[in-house]
């Protein structure tokens, strides 16, 4: 780093010139002289130091040159480079070192010209520097001037008038004149190594450019003089060879930037930037990795919600498959209770038809009437479960339409539709007291007629028992009951006795349908069926409504059958 | 011609009419005995088993009867009384489920009531004659 930044600064060491024969005359006529100095602060070139004396490299180098020449260093502070050229105008100081590139400098660089030259390089793309160097030495040597790209403005007015044997081709740019160079247009460009490297920076890297000569040595202003002091510009520009040759110049380079460590720029930069390209590495790869770890946790989210809406679809469809595999079930159940129950009385009807039939035929009139009768009973036992049964299906979406239905007149109906059954099982069917109750009259009658049938049926082994209906009310319920005193029924079955179409224990079978219905009337009502029975003790089927829908009034007595 | 005694199980009343109508044929000797219960059924067994009663050549048995059922008489007859007697199930089911129980309890036969009663009176006659005079029962019959 220190070698980068001293290159240009010696680059651009100023040595005084006044014509290019007018100097060397005056050496050795400085001893005993004192060169007046003004400077302003630019560390590290020029400032005051700690003990209140100037300091800097540049007066470091003045100081060199004024000891070998043996003169005394007067020092004047200035403001600012403004001030200093002022001075110099005025004849109080003759010196004024300013390296740094400002608007002030570009003052000083004008004062000073043509008392000052530049100190450039030549250089050219590092793959055809040598050719560049050969034609360099051949256009010297008195061939055909290099054609050579420099800025334009005064550096390379100055180039051209000290450098016969280039064709210098001043660039509006620095920038074009980069691109020029880069391109292959211009075999090489004059610039300082600063410049340089700020191209080489901005094209290919370090190392693109190699440098071809060095074609003016002497750097322009920087340490101005007064163009009346040329004897001060020769002694300044002797004493810069002079320090540049001899060792001191390393002592002041060592005192302002340190001992270079070797290899310390490549390796250091290379150490350096691998450092860094690692360090992004890492913090590529750490990123990297967060990312494909925070990708991996939200796809993990994502499945763990897909998994669990799937869970809950899967759920949902087990849920409607059950429900459906019930309805098939309900359908069989009910395929298979009509296939029973509804062909019995078919039977019938069509064995009573042929038998009418014959018994007309052979004049048998009352026989035939015995057997229209009997068809009429199976026709009716069939019509009504076919409206038991359609209206199973039904109760589920049966809208109950209540009124005053009296007990006691509904009763009477059942027993009429029933006494075949009564008349054959020989069962007294006991009903005292039926009240009008507030209730669906077709619901409630088919409710009823099941109780009634299935007391008989299943109720009444023998002949000669009973069946008796009774009402309860009270607790804001009306209820009414069939009550056998046959054998009762299981304390397993009680429970599965209202599932409409179930298949119970043979046992209980032929009762499914009809307790299905009588459950439902119930539900519909808002009400219940009960069942209350001891094994051996008879059994109590209760429909019980709420005394909203079925409220109880006195009516009729119904005497025992 | 033999007295071929037929005990009918029913607990429909139009049914056992029907049925005993197109069985019983007292010019052939056919005779019907009906009980409208499996537990009159079981006893009548019994009874004929003890000497008490006529032993029936044919048992008739309907299934879908109250308390006691047809499959229950089947099985306690043919498994818990060891009885030889044939048993033959009319039932107005043709459910494969309804079928497969009575063969399982050992039914000798297993007929559909058809709603079609010439049908029904055909089979009926049918199965009389097969078991009145193709079938061998083990029960000693007295020649008429």
């Amino acid at each position: 780093m220190a070698r980068t930044l001293l290159t240009p600064l010696l680059a651009v060491l100023l040595s005084a010139l006044s014509g290019a024969g007018a100097w060397g005359d005056t050496w050795g006529d400085t001893w005993g002289e004192t060169w007046r100095v003004a400077y302003s602060e630019f560390p590290p070139y020029t400032f005051t130091g700690a003990d209140g004396q100037p300091a800097g490299f540049s007066i470091d180098l003045l100081r060199e040159i004024a000891a070998l020449r043996g003169v005394e260093l007067a020092f004047q502070h200035t403001p600012n480079p403004g001030a200093a050229i002022a001075l110099m105008q005025a004849g109080v100081v003759d010196i004024h070192p300013n390296l740094s590139r400002t608007p002030a400098r570009e003052a000083v660089l004008a004062f000073a010209d043509p008392h000052s030259e530049i100190r450039l390089q030549v250089f050219a793309r590092a793959a055809n520097a040598s050719t560049v160097g050969r034609r360099l030495a051949a256009a010297r040597a008195g061939g055909p001037p290099l054609r050579i790209a420099v800025t334009k403005g005064s550096i390379a007015n100055a180039v051209a008038r000290a450098t016969p044997w280039l064709e210098p081709r001043p660039i509006a740019t620095t920038e074009k004149l980069y691109f020029a160079l880069a391109g292959g247009a211009e075999g090489a460009a004059l610039f300082s190594t600063t410049s340089l490297k700020r191209l080489d920076d901005m094209l290919a890297g370090p190392g693109s450019f190699a440098p071809v000569d060095a074609p003016l040595r002497r750097a322009a202003l920087h340490f101005a003089v007064a163009a009346a002091r040329t004897d001060l510009v020769a002694a300044l520009d002797g004493g810069l060879r002079d320090v540049r040759a001899g060792t001191a110049m390393e002592a002041i380079r060592t005192r302002w930037f340190g001992t270079p460590e070797a290899g310390f720029t490549a390796a250091f930069v290379m150490l350096l930037l691998g450092g860094v390209v690692g360090f992004c590495l890492v913090i590529v790869a750490g990123v990297a990795v967060v990312v494909r770890w925070r990708n991996a946790r939200i796809l993990a989210a994502a499945e763990a919600r897909r998994q669990v809406e799937r869970e809950a679809l899967l759920a949902e469809l087990e849920r409607r498959n059950e429900t459906l595999r019930a309805k098939a079930k309900e359908l069989e159940d009910l395929l298979y209770v009509v296939s029973h129950d509804l062909s019995s009385p078919l039977v019938s009807i069509s064995g009573f038809a042929i038998q009418a039939q014959r018994a007309l035929v052979a004049g048998k009139g009352e026989r035939a009437q015995m057997a229209f009768g009997r068809i009429s009973a199976n026709a009716r036992e069939m019509a009504n479960l076919i409206r038991v049964i359609l209206e199973l299906g039904r109760l589920g979406r049966a809208s109950v339409e209540p009124g005053r239905v009296d007990l006691a007149a509904l009763v009477g109906e059942l027993r009429r539709l029933l006494s075949a059954l009564i008349q054959e099982r020989r069962v007294e069917l006991v009903a005292r007291a039926l009240p009008v109750v507030h209730a669906d009259r077709q619901l409630l009658k088919t409710a009823l007629q099941n109780l009634i049938v299935n007391a008989i049926r299943h109720g009444c082994p023998q002949s000669g028992m009973r069946v008796e209906l009774l009402v309860e009310t009270g607790d804001g319920t009306v209820r009414i009951g069939v009550r056998d005193s046959g054998p009762g029924i299981a304390m397993t079955d009680q429970a599965r006795l209202f599932e409409p179409y179930r298949r119970l224990s043979e046992e209980a079978r032929g009762q499914g349908i009809g307790l299905g219905v009588v459950s439902k009337v119930a539900a519909l009502h808002d009400g219940r069926v009960e069942v209350v029975s001891v094994p051996g003790e008879g059994a109590t089927f209760w429909i019980v409504l709420p005394a909203g829908a079925a409220r109880a009034a006195p009516s009729s007595l119904e005497a025992a059958a | 011609m033999k007295r071929f005694l037929v005990l009918l199980v029913e607990d429909n009343p139009d049914h056992a009419e029907l049925i005993r109508a197109i069985v019983e044929s007292p010019e052939r000797d056919r005779h019907v005995t009906a009980v409208t219960s499996g537990e009159a059924a079981l006893d009548y067994l019994a009874a004929a088993a003890e000497g008490r009663a006529e032993q029936p050549d044919l048992v008739l048995l309907d299934v879908n009867m109250a308390g006691i059922n047809g499959f229950d008489v089947l099985r306690r007859a043919k498994k818990d009384l060891g009885l030889l007697t044939p048993i033959v199930v009319l039932s107005t089911s043709s459910a494969p489920v309804d079928i497969e129980t009575a063969m399982s309890a050992n039914a000798n036969s297993y007929t559909v009531k058809s709603s079609d009663y010439a049908r029904m009176e055909l089979d009926l006659e049918r199965l009389s004659d097969y078991w009145a005079e193709v079938n061998r029962g083990p029960v000693a019959t007295v020649e008429a």
